[in-house]
């Protein structure tokens, strides 16, 4: 199993970052979770949506609230993170998918911009671009290491991925899976075998949206902060280049995407301004040359 | 549901189809009776192709009804009329390409059996279901293959085959020898004829060659212009005046 052997190397790991880098891999778990989790929709089901941003910020809102008003446990916070972004999904999943390609990306941009003006105009309950703040949590509700640590947060962090990853793993390989390939790829032939498209699609979209939004709330209790930028189209912009570029055919594809992009764009903003002008080279290169990604690059390697 | 041996299993009612100005459907009334194959017949235009998508529900009808096993059907989408038992094969191979040959078929068995799990691993059950269906139709030895790799033959076949597996009451076949030789088309008859001797099925297939409408059908549906202008057995149908008159001498 060379994943195991990643995650053990990736465990192991902290032992040779110092607390930035500690601090960077908890960050690039955190986004390559919500990479994952947009492929669902992406990837598995085919409907590409530019409105995630809208997700990952409703379960780091999700969060925070949970840890302002319900109680100082960051796996509370998870849950209500999830709760969150799962019922925004299921509401805005229930127009989306009626509409295919074009209009779709459409109604999700639409309703994203709808929600980023919400939160930077509603101050009082999001704090704005100033944010919300709250003192770091510890690990186990009032006791134990605090999450603000950068090597407490990156195995959370890790932690978190590792679950979505084999849950996404199996979910891909599941009756499932197979059903939303067969929707994505011949909507016909899906309905002729007794699959109500429309469901499936919105089942996808809503997992996806849960899982963006678990990666928010991931966010918020290892930053101890959230805020409406968060909501920021470049957000969801971000996981559709991620995606392209790690391969939007596998369950791990978008996952190293994100790494990459965020690695790259960490490492040569010491020397460009414009880090975006790199990375869409890159993307463009990518899309022309190896449609699948790295991913779909590798594989074809390892086959041949 | 008790099956009586003359029982109506689909029956339409004044159904119509109307696209802006034109009838491509006019007030069609068919019923047929469980177990039996009919053929569905006539010029271009005649409006089959339109009918049995409406049958299917991939259309929406117009106007009129249609009942299947004494429930009437007609607001039921696509996919509910799959489960309930009437599968259809499109003239155009609708098939997912990228999946394997056995995943096709799949698909239709899993929700036959069940809804699919997102967790779960593939179930033995439904697999053997599938190949199954694949030896009906005669292509279980392409089943490893992917399903856009096989040649047209085989994927007219896997069209029968994935309707098949969804355990069909009423099987709809829109032209299943489209773009076959002369030799693949009777294969696909003898294959019908067989499937037909395995599992109690009503046809309704749409079919252009009348020597095998003339061989295989019990009864015969003769459409033109999107009304019905006869119907019979095959003997019947062929001495129809009207009938030799618009189709079988005009060829």
């Amino acid at each position: 199993m060379k994943i195991f052997a990643v995650f053990v190397a990736l465990v192991l790991l902290p032992a040779v970052l110092g607390r930035f880098g500690r601090f960077f891999a908890a960050e690039i778990f955190t986004w390559a979770l919500y990479a994952m989790g947009f492929n669902i929709c992406f990837g598995m089901a085919g409907m590409l949506s530019f409105g995630h941003a809208a997700f990952f910020a409703f379960g780091a809102y999700g969060a925070t609230f949970g840890v302002l008003y319900l109680a100082r446990d960051p796996w509370l916070a998870l849950v209500v993170a999830v709760a969150a972004a799962t019922t925004l999904a299921t509401l805005v999943g229930f127009f989306a998918v009626r509409v295919v390609s074009h209009s779709f990306v459409i109604i999700t941009i639409t309703f994203s911009l709808v929600l980023l003006l919400l939160a930077h105009s509603q101050k009082d309950l999001t704090g704005g671009d100033d944010g919300l703040l709250f003192p770091p949590l510890a690990l186990v509700a009032g006791a134990g290491a605090s999450l603000a640590t950068p090597l407490v947060g990156y195995y959370v962090a890790l932690g978190v991925l590792a679950v979505a990853y084999v849950l996404l793993q199996r979910l891909a390989r599941s009756p499932l899976g197979l059903v939303l390939q067969a929707v994505r790829d011949n909507e016909r032939r899906a309905t002729l075998a007794g699959y109500d498209v429309q469901r499936y699609r919105w089942l996808a979209f809503v997992l996806s949206g849960s899982v963006a939004g678990l990666a928010g709330g991931v966010y918020a209790i290892t930053h101890s902060q959230v805020n409406a930028q968060l909501f920021d189209i470049t957000v969801s912009v971000d996981a559709v280049i991620w995606t392209l570029i790690g391969g939007a055919g596998s369950v791990l594809g978008p996952a190293v995407g994100a790494a990459l992009v965020l690695a790259f764009t960490h490492t040569v903003s010491n020397w460009i301004v414009y880090t975006q002008i790199p990375v869409g080279i890159l993307l463009i290169l990518i899309v022309i040359f190896w449609p699948r990604g790295l991913s779909g690059m590798w594989r074809s390697w390892q086959t041949s | 549901m008790a099956v009586v041996a003359d029982e109506l299993i689909l029956e339409t009612r004044g159904l119509t189809r109307r696209f802006g100005g034109l009838l491509a459907v006019n007030d069609v009334s068919l019923a047929l009776r469980d177990g039996e194959l009919r053929a569905l017949i006539g010029p271009n235009g005649a409006g089959k192709t339109t009918l049995i998508n409406l049958l299917s529900g991939l259309m929406r009808a117009s106007g009129g009804a249609i009942r299947f096993g004494g429930e009437d059907i007609t607001a039921w989408p696509a996919a509910r009329r799959a489960r309930a038992g009437i599968a259809r094969t499109m003239q155009v191979t609708a098939i997912c390409p990228a999946l394997t040959v056995l995943e096709n078929v799949w698909l239709a068995a899993q929700r036959s059996l069940g809804r699919p799990s997102a967790l779960a691993s593939r179930s033995p059950q439904v697999g053997d279901r599938a190949r199954d269906c694949l030896r009906l139709a005669g292509i279980v030895a392409r089943a490893e293959e992917p399903a856009g790799s096989i040649g047209h033959g085989d994927q007219r076949l896997l069209e029968i085959a994935i309707a098949l597996a969804l355990r069909p009451r009423v099987l709809l076949l829109d032209e299943p020898t489209a773009g076959m030789s002369v030799k693949e088309s009777w294969d696909i008859v003898e294959r019908l004829r067989e499937i037909r001797a395995r599992e109690r099925l009503t046809v309704l297939i749409v079919e252009h060659d009348m020597e095998i409408v003339m061989q295989l059908a019990e009864r015969i549906t003769v459409l033109h212009l999107g009304q019905t202008l006869a119907e019979g057995t095959p003997d019947e149908v062929a001495r129809d005046a009207e009938v030799q008159r618009v189709y079988l001498g005009g060829r």
